[in-house]
């Protein structure tokens, strides 16, 4: 009973065949082979970044680049964009809730460009702070970076408001959709954000590889952040000149069966719909909530207004370590830790919590399973 | 391990040493402290030595953790008192060879013997070596 779908998806069984279809009978490199083969592979690599547009809602194959996931995807976008632009006294937005990758870039630049990371805070149900994220947002402003999903409480942020207050400033926006890319319709013209990033393995795809989509607004902003063969237009002793944006990002060479297994989860997705998928994980979510409030002893952490996809809870006097200890004897597997949220548990007064996180294989007899195991976990305790 | 052996495991030993830790308490005068924090799951605990002519005569601990760390640090903090720091950094090495080798290391105490058979305990080990690599990574450089 997988309940960690927050940490990684399963793959799906077309996802493991498509990869391992092109390693076993298409395998070449690409955009370099004169040959059949490689030709073959430059188009089905390419063919993935056209289908990846679509799913974005965008005809632009050239907003997207394949990285190796949400923590490539934000640190390129804070050395290759935002890096360059920052002056001394100008200042970052992100928020309390983020996942560290989409806290720590900010940090690190922040600190070496001694310019200021403001950090929008979150009231006691788990929803972020607008009036304050709108008195930090002003014209020194370089960007705002805020996740779509909490990956702790899974609060769902309000994006059209809070990027209709960065657009206002014409602040550029990065969203961290690694926990709605699978469920919600996200693009960067979809969203009118500026920056999107997520990762494949969330969304039944191979690790190792995800997406960073930018805005045409900004494409020529995309600065090459490594350097090496592939990006280049042309090398002389005295200078080199490089491809643009997404061509100058993939130094070396890429992660080529990755993106053809990330095309085939896109095809999954859509085959499915993420409507009905996300009605689904609505469901189950509320199910959870509802079966989860009967077990005596625990706390769910954070009531926001909207929310999908993930619970955190504390049972009373039980280390969340020692809950997935005796309910991975039950053969239950959640998450337990600070799910790389440091801040947001300290702001909240927590050192640890339980985690569970569903996605469509997941069905309402197995929370059910989840409830009588944690029952049974606080009997015994006491 | 079965499901059975676990509640057993806890009931008779975790638990227990859980509920009733030894010397689990702040101690703001204390000679000196060291932190034992685990950045992955947040469990985080301050050990209190108090010392007198080279050797230390108590030790106490207070903080946050599972029920695997606190009781892994209550019985290394009870063995550690009336030793020097050498003989602190030896049983520290040892038990932590012992939790890291698949061979049997001799211990006298019955509670580490008991922990040092944890050591094949999923995704667990890190909890119980906690205290002891803080402190074996303090003696190591530091003297009294």
């Amino acid at each position: 009973m997988y309940l960690d779908n927050a940490a990684t998806t399963q793959r799906t069984q077309s996802v493991v065949a498509a990869q391992s279809h092109f390693d076993l009978y298409e395998n070449a490199n690409i955009h370099r082979g004169i040959y059949d083969l490689s030709n073959q592979a430059t188009q089905k690599f390419e063919n993935a970044r056209i289908e990846m547009a679509r799913f974005l809602g965008s005809n632009n194959a050239d907003t997207v680049a394949f990285t190796q996931g949400t923590t490539a995807s934000i640190n390129i976008v804070a050395q290759s964009f935002l890096a360059p632009r920052l002056q001394a006294g100008d200042n970052i937005v992100t928020t309390i809730m983020e996942h560290h990758a989409n806290f720590i870039p900010w940090q690190m630049l922040a600190e070496k460009h001694q310019v200021e990371l403001r950090i929008v805070p979150i009231d006691k149900n788990g929803d972020l702070d607008l009036v304050q994220l709108s008195n930090f947002l002003d014209r020194k402003t370089k960007l705002l970076a805020v996740s779509h999903i909490s990956n702790t409480l899974g609060t769902i942020h309000p994006l059209d408001e809070i990027i209709g207050l960065a657009k206002r400033k014409d602040i550029p926006v990065l969203v961290d959709a690694a926990q709605s890319a699978c469920y919600f319709e996200v693009g960067v013209d979809l969203l009118n954000c500026d920056f999107l990033t997520f990762s494949g393995h969330k969304m039944f795809g191979p690790f190792g590889i995800g997406i960073l989509q930018v805005s045409e607004k900004y494409l020529a902003d995309m600065m090459p952040y490594n350097y090496g063969g592939g990006i280049i237009k042309d090398v002389n002793v005295e200078k080199t000149s490089f491809r643009n944006f997404p061509h100058n990002l993939d130094a070396g060479t890429p992660n080529v069966s990755g993106v053809i297994g990330l095309a085939a989860a896109l095809k999954f997705i859509t085959g499915i719909g993420k409507s009905e998928m996300q009605s689904h994980l609505n469901d189950l979510t509320y199910y959870a909530l509802d079966q989860l409030a009967q077990v005596p002893g625990i706390e769910i952490i954070g009531n926001p207004k909207k929310r999908i996809g993930i619970i955190s809870f504390n049972l009373k006097n039980i280390h969340p370590h020692d809950i997935a200890s005796f309910l991975n004897k039950d053969g239950i597997a959640l998450r337990a830790g600070m799910h790389c949220t440091q801040p947001l548990l300290n702001a909240m007064g927590l050192h640890a919590t339980a985690r569970v996180s569903f996605s469509i294989y997941n069905n309402e007899e197995e929370i059910n399973k989840l409830v009588v195991s944690l029952k049974e976990l606080m009997k015994f305790w006491s | 391990m079965t499901k059975q052996e676990l509640q057993q495991l806890f009931k008779n030993e975790i638990l227990p040493e859980n509920e009733n830790p030894y010397h689990f308490q702040e101690s703001p005068a204390a000679s000196f402290t060291i932190e034992a924090y685990n950045s992955m799951c947040g469990d985080k605990y301050t050990l209190y030595f108090n010392t007198s002519k080279g050797q230390i005569t108590s030790v106490y601990f207070y903080g946050f953790g599972c029920a695997l760390s606190k009781a892994s640090i209550s019985i290394l903090c009870k063995n550690m008192e009336h030793l020097s720091p050498k003989n602190i950094t030896a049983l520290s090495d040892q038990f932590i060879y012992a939790m890291d080798q698949d061979h049997p290391t001799e211990n006298a105490d019955k509670k580490i013997q008991m922990l040092q058979q944890l050591k094949h305990f999923d995704g667990r080990v890190d909890c119980i070596k906690l205290g002891w690599e803080a402190v074996r990574n303090h003696f190591e450089n530091t003297a009294l």
